[in-house]
């Protein structure tokens, strides 16, 4: 006896309820439409801002990064233009030019939305980088997709596209046991993946002499932001902890501003890691970009996406997504109790503390 | 070469016992999927439709667009080729930028998921416990496939008892063996209609071929037959240039007595074309066929194969035919499209008849501009923050 192997994701409460919610999430989802606002985004590793501003932008929103006697700042017009009076002040940094920022684990978080609403208790909490920064240069970097972003988060909760997509890096599908949980709060949806028996992949054959690796893989994705803290645990093996924040600068363009650090590696895949961001990064832009348009009304016809149960992560991401974007729609853009962004993640991803 | 069967609704035949049966199943070289409101899909009218020489279609999928349809070319291991369309039913990703498994499954290239090309079903999930298998509802559109001619052609609507194909049953001795045929392609910016009208008018011409099919001037006016499906026009024409200084006799008019007689049969749908001429050298006889794939509204994919034959016993050695470039793109592509420029100030008798022919065509072909309806958006645009003087 087989079983279908496709995991409904909206509690039939009536039938059309049930269908016009699931049609909203497969057939109607239209990432890119809609910017959520008042939250934190890391637009920037604070260790390579130099002499020059740098420009970046947040749903199509210029922000210019720049040190002010020693301060990190984020100003709506590059510096020359407001010293000359050609500014475009608007309501996010409430007419005044200058966004609230914050300095954490070596970044520059810009919030976007309503200066009022800025406060550092609601960046987001990722335990195994130190608050203070200060990670070699080797370890950050920026990777540019052709996507919006909401595609890009998607990406990261289904993680068995790594076996095709990356699969010379972190292998392929075979492996005795897979499952999955998610589990999620009104602004975050978290997927922890396990894996038994996997065959080790070419590149960790550096490392581990095993043929085979268990894997536990957890991604917990905050939804306003973008921003995706991962653990990818390979036992024998190495423990990868990758920083993935995806600052959303249009409907076509994401910036991930990423971090990477390792535990149980050798000095050489230690180094290594970091270097293929851009591989990875090119591997899934390939489809990431064609993709996209898709998503964007340019097909003639509308036609639900077909899931299977490994799309639950995938799925109660779109759904907590229409739920934020219906209560900003409305006007409410606060944070409900459950879904506290500086919340402490370290069990959830299993990982030490760091500080 | 898959060998074609012969499709059982050809004319002529009586028999209707075991051919009857036989329809019922997928003819050989036919896939079972049958897209009979497969039309508005592409855009373009009923007819089988060539997608790509078949020399480039291999096991790397490749993408193909028809009209408006984007399609997944591909071919399994064991050598049959089929058209998907090209989006995977899970997250949408191109089905062309996936592989083709050991078992003739093509596989997506984001989450590994395998269709089977026939009717389109999804068959493997990865991940997936032995015990779990793809519900029968996942699947992507799948359109019949056959390989005739040389080319990878995909049949748009239904299929029918008075194909017109049929009926090329006999004519098949004249289509080139695509073992001995040269072979070629070339992607032109220039609308089906006005490609088709080209080759009508002067297919050497059009194909940079005046050396070996007669592109110069006319010694006797073309003849046309205009049928249900096809249209054909006898011509004849000298191997002179087209070119020719005003006021003077062409230059090689000199050299070869005799006009060559040229024969060609379009399709009127697509456009598809067979030709067979007198050659070069007295007694040689060149076949060729021309497969037309429109692209949207304004580029056509050109792919022709032609053979020469010598008369007399004599025939040209394969090596002096080898020397002759098989691809010449860029040439061909500058004389199609020089030639299709032409092709709407034509006053051909062909050109007229095809023109009139194709004008009761359904769909018309200004049903390949962009699609003209879009859904609503379930999110509303951000909207534009204030500026602040």
């Amino acid at each position: 006896m087989t079983q279908e192997a496709v995991t409904p994701d909206v509690a039939p409460t009536g039938a059309a309820d049930a269908d016009s919610r699931s049609s909203a999430l497969t057939t109607r989802w239209r990432p890119g439409s809609f910017a959520l606002r008042d939250a934190w985004f890391p637009v920037l590793h604070t260790q390579t801002l130099r002499r020059r501003p740098v420009r970046r932008a947040i749903h199509g929103q210029p922000v210019f990064v720049f040190r002010e006697a020693g301060e990190v700042v984020a100003s709506e017009d590059h510096p020359y233009d407001v010293a000359r009076g050609r500014t475009s002040f608007t309501e996010f940094t409430a007419g005044t030019g200058r966004y609230p920022v914050a300095e954490r684990y070596g970044y520059a978080w810009v919030w976007y939305g309503d200066p009022e609403n800025a406060s550092p208790d609601l960046l987001p909490d990722v335990p195994y980088l130190p608050r203070a920064g200060g990670l070699a240069r080797h370890r950050v970097g920026s990777v540019i997709f052709d996507s919006t972003y909401e595609l890009i988060n998607e990406n990261l909760l289904d993680l068995t596209h790594t076996d095709f997509v990356h699969s010379s890096l972190v292998g392929d599908s075979l492996s005795d046991e897979d499952e999955i949980s998610v589990d999620s709060t009104s602004e975050t949806v978290t997927m922890i993946r396990t894996a038994k028996g996997r065959r080790t992949p070419k590149t960790q054959r550096l490392l581990v002499r095993s043929e085979h690796q268990d894997l536990r893989a957890v991604t917990h994705v905050h939804v306003r932001s973008g921003v995706c803290v991962l653990h990818g645990d390979f036992r024998p093996g190495l423990s990868v902890r990758l920083l993935h924040p995806n600052v959303p600068e249009s409907p076509f363009r994401t910036r991930t501003t990423f971090t990477m650090v390792t535990e149980r590696a050798n000095k050489v895949l230690r180094n290594l890691f970091p270097l293929v961001s851009h591989l990875i990064g090119s591997q899934d832009n390939r489809v990431l970009q064609p993709q996209n348009p898709l998503y964007r009304g340019v097909e003639s016809e509308e036609r639900p996406d077909m899931s299977s149960r490994f799309d639950a992560a995938g799925m109660r991401f779109r759904k907590v997504h229409q739920e934020l974007v219906a209560r900003q729609q409305q006007g409410d853009f606060t944070y409900l109790p459950d879904g506290d962004p500086s919340r402490d993640v370290a069990e959830l991803l299993d990982v030490d503390r760091v500080d | 070469m898959t060998k074609a069967a012969r499709p059982s609704g050809s004319p002529g035949r009586e028999a209707r016992g075991p051919a009857q049966l036989y329809r019922s199943r997928a003819p050989r070289d036919e896939t079972a999927a049958r897209s009979d409101d497969s039309a508005p899909l592409f855009g373009l009218p009923d007819a089988w439709w060539p997608l790509a020489l078949s020399e480039d279609i291999q096991r790397e999928p490749r993408a193909v667009q028809l009209g408006r349809q984007r399609l997944a070319v591909y071919r399994t291991p064991s050598g049959v080729a089929h058209a998907v369309e090209d989006r995977c039913a899970h997250r949408r990703v191109p089905l062309s930028l996936g592989r083709v498994t050991e078992d003739g499954l093509l596989q997506c290239g984001y989450h590994g998921w395998c269709y089977e090309g026939a009717m389109g079903r999804c068959e493997r999930i990865p991940n997936l416990r032995a015990d779990e298998r793809p519900p029968g509802r996942i699947r992507v559109r799948a359109f019949p496939v056959r390989e005739r001619d040389g080319f990878v052609q995909v049949r748009v609507g239904g299929g029918d008892s008075s194909d017109p194909d049929a009926a090329r049953e006999g004519d098949r001795a004249a289509a080139p063996s695509a073992l001995r045929a040269l072979h070629g392609g070339a992607l032109v910016r220039a609308p089906l209609a006005e490609v088709i009208e080209a080759v009508v008018a002067n297919i050497g011409a059009a194909l940079g071929l005046g050396w070996l099919i007669a592109a110069g001037d006319e010694a006797r006016s073309p003849t046309v037959t205009v049928g249900q499906a096809e249209l054909t026009v006898v011509r004849q024409r000298d191997f002179s240039g087209r070119w020719r200084v005003p006021t003077f006799d062409a230059l090689g008019r000199r050299l070869r007595h005799h006009p060559a007689t040229l024969r060609t049969t379009t399709r009127l749908a697509s456009g598809m074309t067979w030709l067979e001429a007198d050659g070069p050298v007295d007694g040689s006889v060149v076949r060729a066929v021309v497969g037309l794939t429109p692209i949207g509204a304004y580029r056509t994919a050109v792919g022709w194969r032609w053979v020469l034959e010598a008369g007399n016993g004599w025939a040209l050695p394969r090596s002096v035919l080898a020397r002759v470039p098989s691809r010449t793109p860029g040439h061909v592509k500058r004389s199609l499209e020089r030639a299709a420029d032409l092709s709407p100030g034509s006053a051909d008798d062909g050109v007229l008849s095809v023109r009139s022919a194709r004008a009761v065509l359904e769909p018309p072909p200004s049903a390949l501009g962009p699609v003209a309806e879009r859904p609503s958006h379930a999110g509303s645009p951000q909207d534009r923050p204030r500026r602040i003087p």
